[in-house]
């Protein structure tokens, strides 16, 4: 039984220790833990990250009679696939663009780290949606978009990381993943 | 410290400048400021750096090097501040400048780190001088508005 406990705390304890390791040093966290996490914790990350992002988005516009209850469960349900789907899609063109620049790596690890870059996504998310619920404020833009922008500091750490730490394609690249998620956000969800 | 990096720094910070000064009765003197604190505001920082960093007073290089790469994670916050202004229409540079800013900051205090500097000076320093630098901002942009 403690056991149990112990193991249930050490996982939480992970999982909090990844988010804000990655928030803070995420060179580090590449570098020492990438390999010891599992895709179920990377996609969770990003995944969870970019439904509460949508769900936010789905309250500030039912808020205002532009959408209804159902609408919003499936805007939460499109974060997933964007937060999921959309995060490896995106981390596959950085990754073809990695490969591009010469740089041998393993798609997965790629993906994995990529999917961890959304940790900031996840904070602010977290963040805006008790604002959202506790103060009827419209929280998507101030706490989602601030989120998308903070985890470009994770995305450059990984790409630089996957780059053996040259800037000018970290630079390049970070751009175009962050225009990717940016406008991938406001056709499906932002600019409805 | 090199003049091409005060220039990449002045112009980066126009952008938000520009940007600002759509909505702004007062946009000429954003732009304007904008292109000072381009300017003084990384001459600051490189300053702070030196003082704080035994590393970057041994060889200046490192301070030069650490700027520049902080400098150079600005500017995907610039493009994409500029594509959601112009394409998105959302007036929100403010937010894209904290962000770039702290970009930044964590930037040079991953370089430094790289190099041995101390949490302190090559860490808390520049996110201070980030966190200052997004309050001065946002203060002057209230303020003329």
């Amino acid at each position: 039984m403690n056991t149990a406990i112990d193991t249930d705390t050490k996982r939480k304890t992970s999982f909090i220790g990844v988010v804000f390791g990655m928030m803070a040093a995420p060179g580090q966290v590449l570098q020492k833990s990438l390999s010891q996490i599992s895709w179920g914790l990377a996609l969770g990350v990003s995944g969870l990250a970019f439904l509460l992002f949508f769900l936010q988005t789905g309250l500030d516009l039912m808020r205002v009679g532009r959408m209804g209850g159902e609408e919003v469960v499936l805007l939460s349900a499109l974060g997933l696939l964007f937060g999921t789907i959309g995060v490896m899609l995106v981390g596959f063109i950085a990754w073809a663009g990695i490969q591009g620049l010469g740089h041998k790596h393993v798609l997965p690890d790629v993906l994995r780290a990529f999917a961890l870059a959304y940790s900031p996504t996840l904070v602010y998310a977290v963040c805006g949606l008790v604002v959202n619920l506790a103060l009827e404020w419209n929280t998507a833009v101030a706490f989602g978009v601030t989120g998308l922008l903070w985890a470009l500091n994770p995305i450059s750490a990984t790409i630089r990381h996957f780059c053996e730490e040259k800037t000018g394609p970290a630079v390049v690249l970070t751009t175009l993943c962050g225009l990717l998620m940016l406008i991938g956000w406001a056709f499906l969800g932002g600019a409805q | 410290m090199k003049q091409q990096t005060i220039l990449g720094a002045t112009l980066l910070f126009s952008v938000f400048g520009f940007l600002a000064a759509i909505d702004h009765e007062a946009g000429w003197l954003l732009v304007i400021l904008s292109l000072v604190f381009g300017g003084v505001g990384i001459v600051v920082l490189q300053a702070l750096l030196s003082k704080y960093n035994e590393i970057v007073r041994g060889n200046p290089d490192v301070g030069q090097g650490a700027v520049r790469q902080g400098l150079a994670f600005f500017v995907p916050f610039a493009v994409l501040a500029i594509v959601s202004d112009v394409v998105l229409g959302w007036h929100a540079a403010q937010v894209f400048f904290s962000a770039g800013l702290s970009a930044i900051g964590a930037s040079c205090g991953a370089y430094l780190m790289a190099k041995g500097a101390s949490k302190i000076g090559g860490f808390v320093v520049p996110m201070a001088w980030a966190f200052c630098g997004s309050a001065f901002w946002m203060m002057m942009t209230v303020a003329l508005s």
